[in-house]
């Protein structure tokens, strides 16, 4: 048995030595940390809260990851959708594109058998010449019924229209110039210019010019010539 | 496995300060990680082969589909409206000139109008920038009324014919105060028929092919 044992006494040994006396009442938060107290090695307690923490950041790692892989997969069909989109949206404006080429084609070409249209109907055949034969036919007899030393008798008659040339405007080569010439017989001085006036008024010919003598007494050669006026330069 | 290698990079950390420090790391990439893709989806949101502008172009067309269809059928209502022009020119237009038939032709309608065809001869050809013309020399005998008909009949004839040139000259001196036109003459004309030469605008216009 050790001292430390507890042994048992008589009544006033045991009333002697274990007389009461007041102590402060005993509690463990007296005794702080002593429920931390581990006799673990540091090294082991630091390799367990690591542990801990590193589960930690797992968990939060492991939520990025799902987030960013959840984003790229998201982001990838949202990408694959665009191109679908995208690849019928073309699809479905190519005929119309094609559409408005031909229309803008049609456009162009209709523009170009306009243009091409009214230049070739300049030179479809009048009857110019004829016009102004007829005319000058109305300015040389206007009345049938005109006395006779009124009448003129045209002898020679000569039209020729200008002529379609590949020079410049105002360079007109000879052959391709406009003539008119006609020549009657009158009798009277006031016939002819009476005949001058009429053809002054003619809308087919230009810088009328009159040859005759300014008076004469019997039957006298008269001269007219002017510059006809076709409709359109003949080809 | 798993357990196990989380277990080794734990014991190789050792300190939880450290395990912080690599956590915030690499959530600190995967979050730039993250806020690049969404601000910037363009790598993976795109469309390599088709540019805005071909998607906005067609966007466009798409939008105005009906009215370019309307357009289509105004257009094509013109160009119809054109053709006619072209058939027009067709008819009084050759794309060549036979002599014989000409010569045919020009003394038949020389005869029908009662006028004597003294010659009918033929020219050159000449190349013009509308069209190309056959030069024709005709000397012709009748009365001013006859000549008159016979160049409006040129004028009006299927396949027309510009006559560039007349001289007219009386047969006779005798002073007629009868009706006019009665009196003959001898008629000399210079006629010009048209066709389609080559080079020409009117060969253009003939050949050109309409699109449909």
């Amino acid at each position: 048995m050790t001292s430390n044992q507890f042994t048992p006494s008589t009544g006033g040994e045991l009333n002697r030595e274990f007389d009461p006396e007041p102590v402060d009442e005993v509690s463990l938060e007296n005794y702080e940390g002593w429920q931390t107290f581990e006799l673990i090695p540091p090294s082991f307690r630091n390799a367990r809260d690591a542990k801990s923490v590193l589960t930690a950041w797992m968990i939060v790692t492991t939520f990025l990851i799902a987030f960013l892989l959840g984003s790229l997969v998201a982001l990838f069909f949202r990408g694959q959708a665009m191109r679908q989109r995208n690849l019928r949206l073309v699809a479905d404006a190519t005929p119309l594109d094609h559409l408005q080429k031909t229309i803008v084609l049609i456009e162009q070409q209709n523009e170009t058998i306009r243009q091409w249209s009214s230049t070739v109907e300049t030179a479809k055949p009048d009857d110019s010449v004829l016009q102004i034969l007829a005319s000058v036919a109305h300015a040389t007899h206007p009345d049938s019924d005109a006395a006779p030393e009124d009448h003129l008798d045209v002898q020679s008659l000569h039209v020729k229209l200008a002529l379609e040339h590949s020079g410049p405007p105002n360079k007109t080569p000879n052959w391709a110039q406009p003539r008119f010439s006609l020549s009657a017989l009158a009798n009277t001085r006031s016939s002819v210019t009476q005949w001058s006036g009429r053809l002054s008024g003619i809308d087919r010919l230009a810088e009328l010019e009159m040859k005759a003598p300014t008076s004469f007494f019997r039957q006298t050669l008269v001269q007219a010539n002017a510059v006809p006026r076709a409709t359109s330069v003949v080809p | 496995m798993m357990q196990s290698r989380f277990n080794q990079l734990a014991e190789r950390l050792g300190t939880s300060t450290r395990c912080h420090m690599l956590g915030a790391a690499v959530s600190s990439l995967l979050v730039i990680a993250i806020f690049w893709l969404w601000s910037d989806p363009v790598l993976l949101v795109n469309d390599p082969k088709h540019s805005p502008e071909q998607l906005a172009e067609s966007i466009r067309l798409i939008s105005s589909g009906s009215a370019l269809r309307n357009e289509y059928q105004q257009v094509m209502r013109t160009r119809d409206e054109t053709q006619v022009l072209v058939d027009d020119a067709r008819q009084w237009l050759p794309t060549s000139i036979e002599w014989t038939a000409l010569r045919t032709s020009l003394q038949a309608q020389a005869i029908e109008h009662g006028l004597d065809v003294i010659s009918l001869e033929r020219g050159n050809e000449h190349k013009g920038e509308r069209v190309s013309v056959l030069d024709v020399h005709c000397e012709l005998e009748g009365s001013y009324l006859e000549v008159c008909q016979f160049l409006e009949a040129l004028a009006a004839a299927k396949r027309p014919m510009w006559c560039d040139e007349i001289r007219l000259q009386r047969e006779d001196n005798e002073i007629r105060s009868g009706t006019p036109g009665t009196t003959r003459c001898l008629a000399v004309l210079s006629l010009r028929a048209p066709f389609a030469g080559e080079g020409t605008v009117g060969e253009r216009l003939l050949k050109m092919e309409t699109i449909r």
